[in-house]
């Protein structure tokens, strides 16, 4: 009973369980979910919206909420198509540099909310459209085509023949994630910094440089999806990771995360993503409505704020 | 207050098993069983379950994915879709992601795959992004058919398309012909000059009115940009700069409700009509202003048919020889090469709008 009651205390454990209950439901209920094939397509599904959860917790955790993640993603990927595609530059080179635009990205982010300490909504808000209007100018509104036999094993290879690599690509970004904001100096900085900026001031934490840090976390995630995405479509456009945004403040409050800033950790998170990732391909699996799938999560993610909320209060 | 949590936790899972179960009865009543159920057009407008053959037990499961399900223009097709996979003895999916969200409607064919659907009927926002998950399902067997607009042509086993739509510019010049007659002024609103499509559908109509209407004259050209406002300013500068025209013809589905509601503001209704290609829905105002009496589209249902109808040719060995095809409830249907055209257009009046819905 002890060990019940404490279950019912932990967030992470009560989520993987919840987890685990619908994957079993899923089995018992399609004969195409429980398939080695399905099983490892559901892995490489969750890796799109993982790598933008994990961007979008660390700024929501940090007090603030980076709404540029999905247009980030999106130049990115219009970006590496260019370098690639367009301009025929070598694999390498072409990521080396969309990766410095990243850090260009965050560093924009950082300053406007850290250094001018500007709403963060706000601020990403119009970083979000001048990165989509960016993208639109350099592909002009069109998909770019970017043909890379090397470059598709991001996020079409498998390794062994089964796992795909995308998979492997979260795997380590999540536990680097989880390690980073979870165990180090700088992830204790944030949540304090989230939970109670003047508090945080008063312990000597530098405000400035420690935001300018989470806008270049979440910058170099959406880089590292985007390379994601530019390999699973061969090509990048400018509007292609827009829908993830919303989808994954979803996600990290559903995994625990207060929207508050604060509080929560990058693990629940990740349940969440998982969670969500497995109503759609298990509600998919069954031949379920894609309407009656926005009902279905909608109602999972009330339902849980609804009960934590309900503990809280006692 | 620890047995309370308990307690919600328990009320939690048990509404969870609730929707689950709710979902599987859905799916049992649709596409996963192989059992003939009749399809319900009325009830399933927004689902994706499937319809069975009304002849026995199916022979497999055709999905049609579209990347705007929500979108009335595809809500629309699904009855006709479902009836002509019933027709040739397959069960339909109809669905798609209920906004443009390109990851996830990848994420879906992938899903259809997963489920061992015999063929993929695609309507997709780009030609590209699809093509290396549509060329896995290819290597696995399964028959690709892209509908609405084609995706790259080494990801589809066939285009099925309703026609050369360069060639829709004719019966638009027709109907505009029989309501202004075949002399006079007109212009003409396109969706973005740039695009290729449009302009060759603009060189069609120019075309064909220098062969048959020759005291036609096309004026202006101009561009919307897609953006109903912008064409609403572009038609009110045409009719200021041009006193004499009689026609605004819209080259986009989107046009022709604010070419009327500029007709409408400038008092220049019974002078000077709208005309062109308009979905049902927008077109409906205008033809009770009187500012236009017909516009030309497509029935998207037949279209979803005719795709649906090509797949199941294409699994059934159903031989369909170049030129004239003779696919079965599509009569004018021909092939050239992978590429399918069923040339039925569809005239909209203020007497027949009212039957459609998109």
């Amino acid at each position: 009973m002890i060990k019940l009651n404490k279950m019912a205390n932990n967030n992470e454990m009560i989520l993987a369980l919840f987890a685990l209950f619908l994957f079993i439901g899923f089995s018992f209920s399609s004969p195409y979910f429980f398939r080695l094939g399905n099983l490892m397509q559901l892995t490489a599904q969750l890796v799109e919206l993982g790598l933008m959860t994990l961007a979008m917790s660390a700024s929501i955790i940090s007090g603030g909420m980076d709404l540029s993640i999905g247009a980030m993603a999106s130049l990115f990927t219009v970006l590496l198509a260019t370098f690639m595609g367009t301009m025929g530059l070598p694999m390498w080179i072409a990521i080396f540099i969309t990766f410095v635009a990243s850090l260009l990205c965050g560093m924009l982010n950082g300053f406007l909310c850290g250094h001018l300490k500007v709403n963060a909504m706000l601020a990403t808000l119009g970083t979000q459209a001048l990165f989509s209007g960016l993208g639109l100018v350099i592909s002009k509104g069109v998909t770019i085509q970017c043909i890379n036999e090397k470059f598709f094993f991001f996020g079409q290879g498998r390794i062994a023949g089964h796992l795909p690599f995308q998979t492997v690509i979260l795997v380590i970004t999540a536990v680097f994630s989880v390690i980073l904001i979870s165990k180090t100096r700088w992830g204790r900085r944030i949540y304090l910094i989230g939970s109670n900026n003047e508090a945080a001031k008063f312990a000597g934490i530098n405000y400035k440089s420690n935001i300018m840090l989470v806008y270049i976390f979440s910058a170099i995630m959406s880089f590292i999806c985007a390379i994601v995405i530019t390999s699973r479509i061969s090509g990048g456009r400018a509007d292609v990771a827009d829908p993830l945004v919303l989808q994954s403040v979803s996600a990290s409050v559903f995994g625990g995360i207060a929207i508050t800033g604060g509080s929560g950790n990058i693990l629940g998170a990740m349940i969440g993503v998982i969670v969500f990732t497995l109503v759609s391909n298990g509600m998919n699996m069954m031949g379920a409505s894609q309407f009656l799938q926005q009902v279905i999560i909608g109602s999972i993610l009330l339902l849980v704020l609804m009960f934590r909320q309900l503990i809280k209060r006692q | 207050m620890k047995k309370l949590r308990l307690l919600l936790a328990v009320i939690l899972v048990i509404a969870l098993t609730l929707s689950i179960a709710a979902c599987s009865q859905d799916s049992k009543q649709s596409g996963d069983s192989s059992s003939a159920t009749s399809s319900d057009s009325s009830s399933s407008t927004s689902s994706s379950s499937s319809s069975s053959s009304s002849s026995g037990k199916s022979k497999g499961t055709i999905a049609v994915l579209n990347y705007v399900s929500s979108a009335p223009y595809f809500i629309c097709g699904e009855k006709k879709a479902k009836d002509a996979g019933a027709k040739a003895g397959y069960d339909v999916i109809y669905t798609g992601t209920p906004e443009v969200d390109t990851p996830k409607f990848i994420s879906l064919i992938h899903d259809m795959i997963q489920k061992d659907v015999k063929a993929l009927v695609v309507a997709s926002g780009d030609s590209t992004s699809v093509a290396p998950v549509l060329k896995e399902a290819m290597a696995k067997g399964i028959i690709v058919v892209s509908w609405d607009l084609d995706v790259q042509r080494d990801a589809r086993h066939c285009y099925a398309g309703i026609m050369d739509l360069a060639e829709l510019g004719v019966p638009m010049v027709e109907e505009m012909v029989k309501t202004i007659g075949d002399e006079g002024e007109f212009a003409i609103i396109t969706g973005v000059l740039t695009n290729e499509f449009l302009q060759a559908r603009i060189n069609r109509i120019l075309e064909y009115i220098e062969e048959k209407y020759p005291k036609l004259e096309c004026v202006a050209i101009e561009g919307m940009d897609e953006d109903p406002e912008k064409c609403f300013a572009v038609a009110q500068n045409i009719i200021a700069a041009y006193p004499n025209i009689k026609a605004i013809m819209s080259n986009v589905s989107t046009g022709l409700g604010p070419i009327g509601k500029a007709i409408e503001q400038e008092g220049k209704i019974g002078q000077i009509y709208a005309c062109g290609q308009s979905t049902p829905n927008l077109a409906k105002p205008v033809f009770e202003s009187g500012a236009a009496k017909s516009a030309v589209l497509w029935d998207p249902g037949d279209w979803a048919a005719f795709a649906v109808t090509i797949a199941a040719n294409l699994l059934d060995g159903v031989e369909m020889p170049e030129g004239k095809c003779n696919i079965e409830g599509f009569p004018d249907a021909t092939r050239q090469d992978d590429v399918f055209y069923f040339w039925k257009t569809l005239t909209f009046t203020k007497d027949n709008v009212d039957q459609y819905d998109f």
